[in-house]
């Protein structure tokens, strides 16, 4: 029998599924992560499922990693020591970024702080233009000069980027082969292979981001591979990228590194897609609501939304990740009234310590968790691991303090408000994300995860008009569940920079063949047989003189004609109009190669047959009383099931409130509530 | 009844989102750069009585622009709007901006029933004047700045007239981008007008009324409450402006006087410099804006914008000055630098009501550079407009930020490499001017430097201020190096003056110097770890090496 394994690093714990290739059977893990030293929890928790299982480490054929690595040294500044190399005149590229101000009316509110200090970005003369010819030759004497200082600084890891090194990497690889020979500890990266196009600044601070993370992530997936190593684990770890592709860890701690930086939320989203597309479900808003945030993410025709220009803590960072837009809601967000007597819910946070008024841990500041466990939606005395037993009473003074009494309501009409407010903010938050995208929320359905995602939805879905709530069965493993889905994925980007009408539909060919030359070369590093990769390629284009491109498909077999037609009409569809009589600029080429996932089969679910499904009655807040329902245990709800709420379902990780909808379970043990189904 | 802390809250989420909806429709179906990448537009959200209750506003001088738009074309029209139509002006007298900056509105109805107005203002690529972009120097009255129109009906029952839209077509340079533009707006006020109307059907009609009452209330007692410590004092400040009138330097001062009494914030702006036959007169409004920025980032960043702070503050202002302008004196400049400016006024006044939250002048101008001409590659003619930012005045506790737009204004800049791709120029340095940012405990931001060397003849326009009278520290801290703009070619090295507009050939080095910000505290009191980082990352200066 062949095994494989995903495992996802979180910040608070470690989940872990082994799947069993033939059968769809599964076995979870979640243990608490170990903090600094993540590798710990990795293989304490493979060893447990190899045990559980009673397999050998060599029966592993596979196994993915989500790692939050790169988040946390971004978080805690705690990359490497990092030089910048620039052309001679663009010292300043990282502090003056685009000359934006972090808030439009809070003088104190800063950028954050570049990752190089001014004090360590060197300049070199030379220059290439734009057009990629040599304007003025590299002086080769001050890279010796500049390699001297950096030993002198004790500089890990140096980011190069010159003006114009898309068009021509002449002098950035010159100066990575000079700088090898000089300091051959230093890490280089260029940013001619990181993001080979135009914009200085956004190409530096990706390359630096890139520079930063290198030995961080290496020392760190080296320890874990020969950690598994000495247990036995055969099988070469896959690290996920935040574009929802793994790569093994050789590129991961290398060229790619800056691709690690939302690894464990693309995992996710591929594990939602999953159960949603299973379900029958084609567009999904994916909603991920925990203590501290509430992230969302769009999934449409099936495709999980990409997007190619983020930032990460505040610095931009242009490599392919999912669409998932973080907004500052969740579970521990602080309920006040303020000096007009408004009720206001957040920004403030509770956060995990002292944590909401409920979980005894010394908060007694009212938070949203606390008003779902007033009104019975997180039931009292419920423990929630790591030694935390909710407490209604604690909630209820923390409640009545803050809020009922400073505004003159009853605990219960307090704990609504609280819920009716954050639900506003997260309307506003979900209808944003989607308008902006060109996207009618009430066309989508809403997949929930997250400790408190599935508490929230129905009352969501009620204010968008969306008909479908989708439960995932174990909505907090699906980043785990999404590593054993993943493909492996490479992307590359070549600058073209012609008017369409200089342009013949061969003089891309040349190009193209050099990048998919290059996505095979990553794949035959990556130990991926070429046969398996399907390329993918995309121009992007825009009419002279606009700011931003549209990507459009383009086969090599198809006709420059019929991408910019289909340019026009992608056109039309953003922006409501094309403009077929202007001259349109071909800017870039993008192109990306997927190799199938070893599996597209997902877990079954684990039902434990005979059981009465009702575990205990509760009192529940609906409709402005208290009204006595079952509470049903996920674990022994079977496919098929259908329910009439207002009932209550909770498992290991979460809780799901259902009003007067009903909720039927599909056949991998997905709920789904349907919105119109009123009472 | 008893007050409900509830509703106000979830209104107000709502309300907000109805705005940002309006602002993503326009970005979304806009033709130019300005509104979609530069997002130089502002989107409100009114209530039956013409009051703004939301606003997503991405440029603060347009914070308090639209607030009273609506009363005021009602007032002007001398009627309400008409249900299903909407209503464009770009009149500065109504509008309290430049002839750029459009605002079409829209009444929203619900079966004969008004339930309030959504209105946007976005800045158009070119209106008509004597030079593309209608922001030009040399004007002596607003005809010559461009296209002038009071409010008229944009569409009607329901339908774009197309008189009107034909009217700014013909007024414009760039006729095709000015329509589309139009449209998006109006296109934005639709999708607004839709919202406004499901979240008054989703909460109710009379207790939407009750939260929007509670909203502004608690907005006037929210700001009242930061005026309490204030109560009885008063402030006045002066600060300049500079004019070059023929061949002399003009200063014009700002003068204005900040006081509070009852709970009540008076800006009284006597002694302020008559209005002048150059484009650098503000009309009112855009004055009252400036007052309210000042407020908020003063005393109350979060603050929410909506009628409710108007309950608390009185603007004076003497009329036909130029903080008061009055037609047709030429309003172009008023956004860019005169709102800096008076802005400046405002900050000194309040720093001696507030002295532990003092904030030192800032670079004190948006910094315009325009480039034109007729690029040999494409044989075209093209033009590039870009504002500099420069450094940020320090406060208590910080220094001021290097190299970023501050106050009126905060839009990106263009990447080296999109210029050298566009334009007939090669960018010779873009970084910080060494040891431009004023010394103290706390030391000002720097200021931006930029070279650039002409490949083509062009026509170089820049709009300064800030070159002879440099941004003022406080509390002890050293005022920041002045801005400037040099030229160097086959006739050797000048400084060009402030505001200016020069034809330069082919080969000539340009660079641009804007202000830094003014320091903080005594700079015998910078603490020396502080000192040594200052060393270590060597602010030295970029013009020596261009000068060589």
């Amino acid at each position: 029998m062949a095994y494989r394994i995903g495992c996802d690093v979180g910040g608070t714990f470690t989940d872990l599924c082994l799947f069993e290739v033939e059968t769809g059977r599964s076995i979870f893990v979640k243990t608490p992560t170990t903090v600094g030293h993540q590798g710990t929890a990795v293989v304490e928790a493979t060893k447990l499922a190899l045990g559980y299982a009673g397999i050998m480490p060599s029966d592993l054929v596979g196994f993915a990693h989500g790692t939050t690595v790169a988040t946390n040294a971004i978080l805690e500044r705690k990359g490497a020591r990092t030089a910048l190399l620039v052309t001679k005149g663009f010292r300043d590229l990282l502090i003056i970024g685009r000359q934006t101000r972090a808030h439009l009316y809070d003088q104190a509110a800063r950028r954050p702080a570049p990752l190089v200090p001014r004090s360590l970005v060197f300049e070199v003369s030379e220059r290439v233009g734009p057009d990629g010819q040599v304007r003025e030759p590299l002086d080769e004497a001050g890279i010796r000069d500049i390699a001297e200082q950096m030993r002198a600084a004790g500089v890990e890891t140096v980011a190069v980027t010159l003006l114009h090194s898309y068009a021509n990497p002449v002098h950035e690889q010159r100066i990575a082969a000079l700088l090898a020979g000089l300091l051959p500890d230093l890490r280089v990266s260029i940013s001619s292979e990181v993001l080979a196009q135009p914009g200085e600044f956004e190409r530096a601070s990706t390359t630096v981001m890139n520079a930063y993370l290198m030995p961080p992530l290496r020392a760190y997936l080296n320890a874990i591979s020969s950690d598994l190593k000495a247990s036995g684990v055969t099988a070469a770890p896959a690290i996920m990228q935040s574009s929802g592709g793994v790569m093994p860890i050789e590129t991961a701690g290398g060229v790619k590194a800056v691709h690690t930086c939302l690894s464990g939320p693309a995992a996710g989203m591929i594990g939602a897609r999953g159960f949603a597309v299973a379900a029958g479900y084609d567009n999904v808003v994916t909603i991920d609501m925990g203590g501290t945030s509430f992230d969302v993410g769009l999934i449409e025709n099936g495709q999980i939304l990409t997007r190619y220009e983020s930032a990460i803590e505040g610095f931009p960072v242009r490599v392919p990740m999912f669409d998932i837009v973080t907004l500052g809601a969740g579970g521990g967000s602080i309920a006040s009234v303020d000096v007009g007597g408004l009720l206001k819910v957040g920004p403030e946070s509770a956060g995990a310590m002292p944590g909401p008024a409920a979980y005894g841990k010394g908060g007694t500041r009212p938070t949203v968790t606390d008003a779902n466990v007033v009104l019975g939606r997180l039931r009292h005395g419920r423990a929630l691991g790591g030694g935390i037993v909710l407490d209604r009473e604690r909630a209820v003074a923390a409640i009545r303090e803050h809020v009922a009494d400073p505004a003159g309501i009853s605990v219960e009409e307090a704990a609504m408000g609280i819920l009716r407010v954050v639900n506003a903010a997260m309307v506003r938050g979900m209808r944003g994300v989607t308008v902006e995208r060109g996207l009618d929320p009430a066309d989508f359905a809403v997949m929930a995860f997250g400790g408190a995602g599935p508490l929230h939805a129905v009352d969501l879905c009620a204010e968008l008009d969306i008909e479908t709530v989708i439960v995932p069965p174990s909505p907090g493993l699906l980043c785990a569940i999404g590593l054993l889905l993943a493909p492996w994925r490479h992307d590359e980007t070549g600058m073209v920079g012609r008017d369409a009408r200089e342009l013949q539909g061969g003089d891309l060919d040349a190009q193209i063949a050099a990048l998919s030359e290059r996505v095979l070369a990553q794949a035959a590093l990556d130990g991926v047989v070429a046969d398996a990769v399907t390329l993918s390629t995309a121009l992007g284009m825009r009419y002279r003189g606009q700011g931003h491109e549209i990507f459009v498909p383009f086969s090599s077999d198809g006709t420059l004609a019929d991408a910019l037609d289909r340019f026009h009409r992608a056109h039309r569809q953003s922006f409501g109009y094309d403009r077929r009589d202007q001259p349109v600029e071909v800017l870039l080429l993008r192109m990306h190669g997927t190799a199938p996932a070893p599996t597209d089969r997902l877990p079954l679910p684990q039902i434990e047959p005979g059981a009465d499904p009702v575990v205990a009655r509760a009192r529940l807040w609906v409709d402005a009383r208290f009204e006595d329902v079952p509470v049903y245990d996920r674990a022994r709800l079977a496919p098929s099931t259908t329910l009439h709420g207002p009932l209550i379902v909770e498992q290991q990780d979460t809780t799901l409130i259902v009003g007067r909808q009903s909720v039927t379970v599909d056949s991998l043990g997905s709920l789904i509530i349907r919105m119109q189904d009123h009472a | 009844m008893r007050k409900d802390a509830i509703l106000p809250e979830i209104a107000r989420h709502g309300l907000q989102a109805v705005a940002e909806e309006m602002g993503a429709a326009l970005i979304r179906t806009a033709y130019s750069v300005n509104i979609r990448d530069r997002r130089d537009f502002s989107c409100g959200v009114f209530d039956r009585k013409a009051r703004l209750i939301a606003q997503a506003e991405h440029i603060p001088v347009h914070l308090g622009l639209l607030a009273g738009v609506v009363e005021r074309v009602i007032a002007d029209l001398g009627a309400d709007l008409p249900a299903n139509g909407m209503i464009v002006t770009n009149n500065p007298w109504l509008t309290g901006s430049h002839l750029p900056d459009v605002v079409v509105m829209a009444p929203v109805d619900h079966e004969g029933v008004r339930l309030g107005y959504v209105a946007n203002m976005a800045h158009q690529v070119d209106l008509g004047g004597i030079a593309p972009g209608s922001l030009a120097l040399g004007t002596v009255d607003v005809m010559q700045e461009g296209l002038r129109v009071p409010p008229m009906p944009l569409l009607r029952d329901g339908e774009v007239d197309g008189a009107a839209l034909k009217l700014f077509q013909l007024g414009s340079r760039t006729p095709d981008v000015v329509a589309g533009d139009l449209l998006a707006q109006a296109a934005a006020n639709a999708t607004g007008a839709r919202r406004l109307a499901d979240l008054v059907r989703r909460i109710g009609h009379e207790a939407f009324e009750g939260a929007v009452e509670a909203l502004l209330e608690n907005t006037a007692l929210r700001l009242g409450q930061r005026f309490e410590a204030l109560e009885g004092k008063s402030a006045e400040f002066a600060d300049v402006l500079e004019l070059r009138q023929g061949d002399a330097d003009v200063d014009l001062p700002i003068r204005v006087r900040l006081s509070v009494s009852n709970g009540q914030l008076l800006a009284d702006f006597a002694g302020t410099a008559p209005q002048v036959r150059a484009p650098v007169n503000a009309p009112r409004f855009l004055t009252a804006s400036c007052v309210l920025y000042a407020v908020k980032t003063m005393l109350d960043p979060a603050l929410p914008s909506n009628a409710g702070l108007m309950r608390k503050i009185t603007v004076d202002t003497p009329p036909a000055s130029i903080v008061d302008a009055q037609a047709p004196v030429p309003v172009a400049l008023c956004t860019s630098i005169t709102s800096q400016r008076i802005c400046d006024a405002l900050l000194g006044a309040f720093n001696k009501l507030l002295p532990d939250g003092q904030v030192a002048a800032s670079t004190g101008s948006m910094n315009a550079l325009i480039v034109g001409g007729l690029n040999p590659a494409l044989g075209q003619a093209y033009s590039y407009v870009e504002t500099y930012g420069g450094g940020q005045g320090a406060m208590a506790g910080h220094d001021g930020a290097d190299g970023v737009h501050c106050h009126m204004t905060n839009t990106a800049n263009s990447p080296v490499e999109f210029i050298e791709r566009e334009y007939p120029m090669t960018v010779l340095h873009y970084g910080l001017v060494a040891s431009s940012g004023g010394d103290g405990e706390f030391r000002g931001g720097h200021g931006l430097s930029r070279g650039i060397r002409l490949d083509a003849d062009a026509t170089v326009t820049v709009h300064l201020d800030r070159t002879r009278h440099r941004p003022w520290g406080v509390n002890g801290g050293g005022e920041a190096q002045g801005s400037r703009v040099v030229v160097e070619d086959a006739a050797g090295r000048r400084e060009l003056p402030g505001k200016s507009t020069t034809d330069l050939p082919r080969g000539t080095v340009l660079v641009v110097e804007t202000a830094g910000g003014g320091g903080w505290g005594s700079p015998v009191r910078r603490r020396p770890a502080a000192r040594d980082d200052d060393v270590r990352n060597q602010l030295q200066p970029f013009m020596s090496a261009a000068a060589e």
